[in-house]
């Protein structure tokens, strides 16, 4: 009586076997499909030497590996930040408070802000004017 | 930090069983290239500085993730098919019959000794039987025995605990008997 582990290792060879005895249009697709991973490695190698050769820039090189991974992702997050500071610029804009204004005014007035204050200074003003 | 060298000797070395394996999955040769050349780019592109050991695990991680992804949209797939044909038939191969396959080559009732079209009628069985094996039952047995891992490496490699990787691997096994000792194969001739 054989054990689960000498059954599986005769199933095995026969896939060995038969994996062995694969197509050659099959074998050629393979072959090109690991050329294409490693020259994609040998690339990013290469990139790597030659951002960080001296060692530095390895944050700009994480940084930028990471930008090149979640590149679709990009523009999306660049036009929802444009929409944001967009947004918080114009609330700024719009609901200023009068009183800010108001402040504005008197400190960029010629006269003392107690001037604004005195119930007869219009009248005063409006007299002085007629002269 | 896996060389390029390394990583073509450790891809030379993966790339027939993986084929394989993903063929007997998805039973489509053209979607396992496919999927194996996916495994491979996604190999390279995100795991450029993993030590050269860490691959067997991780490409076989990408392989089943890939693969489940080829699924999916082949059941968003069927689903529009369905809605939109009244012909959908089921893949005939699902019911393919392995003294069928076994037929598949007259040749070798000719030209080829009795030993070798034995050998290659026990391969077909063996072939069909993992085919239609439940998927994680495949999956446990095609890793922990033809990929070699042990039974933690294969859980984790699975997502399931190692319990599980066993019981998967011990009826894989029976299945796999049992379709030889249907056929009239007692055991694998070696």
């Amino acid at each position: 009586m054989k054990t689960e582990r000498e059954t599986a290792k005769e199933i095995v060879s026969l896939l060995d076997e038969s994996s062995a005895k694969l197509d050659r249009e099959v074998l050629d697709r393979l072959y090109a499909a690991r050329m294409k991973a490693v020259g994609n490695l040998a690339a990013h190698k290469q990139a790597a030497s030659a951002n960080g050769a001296d060692g530095r820039g390895h944050v700009l090189r994480l940084f930028g590996s990471y930008l090149q991974q979640h590149r679709l992702l990009m523009p999306a997050v660049m036009i929802a930040s444009a929409a944001v500071v967009a947004f918080i610029v114009t609330q700024q804009m719009v609901n200023q408070p009068p009183i800010e204004q108001g402040d504005a005014f008197l400190l960029g007035a010629e006269l003392p802000p107690e001037a604004f204050l005195d119930k007869g200074f219009d009248t005063w003003v409006a007299r002085t004017s007629q002269r | 930090m896996a060389s390029p060298q390394e990583l073509s000797d450790f891809l030379a070395q993966v790339e027939r069983r993986a084929f394989k394996q993903t063929a007997y999955a998805v039973r489509d040769d053209h979607a396992a290239l496919d999927i194996v050349q996916d495994a491979m780019m996604k190999l390279s592109e995100k795991y450029p500085d993993r030590p050269v050991t860490e691959y067997p695990m991780l490409f076989q991680r990408i392989l089943q993730n890939t693969m489940k992804d080829y699924w999916r949209r082949q059941k968003v797939r069927n689903l529009w098919t369905t809605l939109f044909s009244s012909f959908g038939r089921g893949n005939e191969d699902d019911d393919a019959d392995p003294l069928e396959i076994l037929g598949g080559d007259p040749d070798n009732d000719t030209d080829q000794p009795e030993a070798e079209l034995q050998r290659s009628q026990t391969m077909a069985i063996i072939e069909a039987a993992i085919a239609k094996l439940p998927a994680r039952q495949r999956e446990a047995f095609i890793l922990r025995y033809w990929e070699d891992m042990d039974v933690a490496e294969t859980a984790a490699t699975m997502g399931c605990s190692e319990g599980s990787v066993k019981t998967h691997c011990s009826r894989a096994v029976h299945t796999l008997a049992s379709a030889l000792e249907r056929y009239g194969f007692s055991k694998p001739p070696l």
